[in-house]
């Protein structure tokens, strides 16, 4: 699913600064892209835009050429998987049961919903865990059970935000592995918010880097722009870089 | 077509109800009662109503002989006036008579009136209603006549009745469904709110707003319609237990036809609408500001 960005522009209110700020971007269908920068810098609402939870103030959001803004919501979602850093687990419902109430929520039939949830937990590991509550998993089993959930209508683009933000260092590297796994068996476009400079640095992929609701590098690579050392968070605003275009 | 959606909103609306209760049994309850006086108002506003009408349509006049006049004198006098079509005389034993038939002690009866208290009368069947207003005039003008009754006068009083108690049921049974639509509100609104991680999680998979007002629609139409069903139920009891005491009480031997039905549909349909109605206001309170 190829995503588009054109110059936009957001403002949660009127006379504050702009959260994102004549964005332009693109991403072709099956690439990887991680967003990073400090916190503040735009990275959440930039996915919101994507899942159609916010509007931009001008500008236009594509997907798959189509303008977020010109269809509802809800038909947007069906393509996509979304994956939060807080699981957002059913505590009352099984492993097994999370993720196909992903599937019947769209009416697909129990049976049907059951098999695909099955395939997808022992996609991210759990095929031997799928009758456990989130209560007797590990916080990456639950953010995996989360992917799981994310990926039963196969969707054509993933959105994780902080997918690992949550988890000590072990587990953050098994669910990116898992992100990983799935991209390679599967033809969908991936677009991670995170602060892991290590797992950023160690997947080589493309990184978009925001600053302060704007683009300010696009590269591929580790956690920092080529020919710079940043901290993960609390950057000073620093010059565009080669492949971003801002204001 | 595709009723899987319909099977997992059943089942979410089973889970649902299911974390709160207390608090469906109290909407039940609450629903139940307000339809329960609606009912039991529309049910006794109607029997006056259809009773009043069987009395306009009797066409039998009781007319009570004076003490010491002539009743078979009376009796030929009125068959001369326009309408009338017969005149039976009853004596004051035959109605005495016919009055300890319908009370069991008979000797109690007796012994309570040991001189019958009851004059002669007059049996006067006229040619149709219509004749029935102008026959009493003429039989009240008649010296030796004491008191004429027909059922005529009865229709008016219950006509009047059956209107005042319309209008204070309608009162009583619109306070009553308010506090039953705020109760079913209350109740959703609770659900919803305990229901905000399944929400988020419909939206992001694609589930539409109307899709997801449509599980507490459900729901809360459901709620309702149990209520009314209890609702109707009691109704049910009550009309089946006022049918026999009617059948006793009811002068001129005039029984109306209970017909619950209208009543029972309107319970029933006014009970899934209070349902309906008071969660569509709760999903607009909780989702409208609900974000994924």
């Amino acid at each position: 699913m190829e995503i588009r960005l054109e110059n936009v522009v957001k403002r949660y209110r009127p006379g504050d600064p702009p959260a994102l700020d004549g964005v332009t971007l693109s991403v072709a269908p099956g690439e990887w892209v991680f967003i990073v920068g400090p916190s503040g810098a735009g990275k959440t609402t930039l996915l919101k835009l994507l899942y159609a939870a916010e509007r931009p103030d001008s500008g236009r959001v594509l997907v798959d050429g189509t303008d977020v803004a010109a269809v509802p919501a809800f038909r947007l979602r069906r393509r996509l998987g979304i994956i939060f850093q807080h699981f957002e687990l059913l505590p009352a419902r099984t492993a097994l049961e999370n993720v196909a109430y992903g599937a019947e929520v769209l009416g697909v039939p129990p049976r049907e919903a059951a098999a695909r949830a099955r395939e997808m937990l022992d996609l991210v590991g759990l095929a031997g865990k799928m009758d456990r509550f989130p209560s007797e998993l590990s916080g990456g089993e639950q953010q995996r059970v989360a992917i799981a959930r994310a990926l039963v209508n196969r969707p054509q683009l993933i959105l994780a935000d902080e997918p690992t933000g949550d988890l000590d260092p072990e587990n953050a590297d098994h669910v990116i592995r898992v992100l990983d796994t799935v991209h390679r068996q599967w033809p969908a476009t991936v677009m991670v918010v995170t602060h892991a400079a290590d797992l950023v640095s160690r997947l080589e992929r493309r990184v978009v880097r925001l600053e302060r609701g704007r683009v300010t590098a696009d590269y591929r690579g580790g956690y920092s722009p080529p020919g710079r050392d940043l901290p993960a968070s609390g950057l000073p605003a620093p010059g565009p870089a080669p492949g971003a275009s801002g204001p | 077509m595709n009723w899987w959606p319909l099977y997992y909103r059943l089942r979410d609306a089973r889970y649902g109800t299911a974390r709160h209760p207390w608090a469906s049994l109290a909407a039940v309850l609450i629903v139940a009662l307000a339809l329960f006086l609606f009912g039991g108002f529309l049910v006794v506003s109607q029997t006056l109503s259809s009773l009043a009408a069987l009395l306009e349509q009797q066409v039998n006049i009781r007319a009570f002989v004076a003490a010491g006049a002539d009743a078979d004198a009376l009796a030929r006098q009125a068959r001369q006036i326009q309408g009338v079509r017969a005149v039976t005389v009853i004596s004051r034993e035959e109605t005495f008579r016919r009055l300890a038939g319908v009370f069991a002690g008979r000797a109690r009866l007796e012994a309570a009136f040991p001189d019958n208290p009851f004059p002669d009368s007059l049996k006067i069947t006229v040619a149709g209603p219509a004749a029935v207003e102008p026959v009493v005039r003429a039989l009240a003008a008649m010296p030796g006549i004491d008191e004429v009754v027909s059922g005529q006068e009865y229709a008016a009083g219950l006509l009047a009745g059956a209107a005042a108690l319309r209008a204070a049921g309608t009162a009583v049974s619109l306070g009553f469904l308010g506090a039953a639509v705020l109760m079913v509100t209350v109740t959703m609104h609770l659900l919803i709110l305990s229901r905000g991680a399944e929400i988020r999680i419909q939206r992001l998979m694609g589930v539409s707003d109307a899709g997801i007002r449509a599980q507490f629609l459900l729901e809360g139409g459901l709620l309702g319609a149990f209520g009314a069903l209890l609702a109707g139920a009691a109704l049910l009891l009550l009309v089946d237990r006022a049918a026999l005491t009617l059948a006793r009480l009811l002068p001129l031997g005039a029984v109306p036809d209970l017909a619950p039905l209208p009543a029972l549909a309107a319970v029933l349909g006014t009970g899934t609408l209070v349902g309906l109605g008071a969660s569509l206001l709760a999903a607009h309170l909780a989702l409208g500001r609900e974000r994924p």
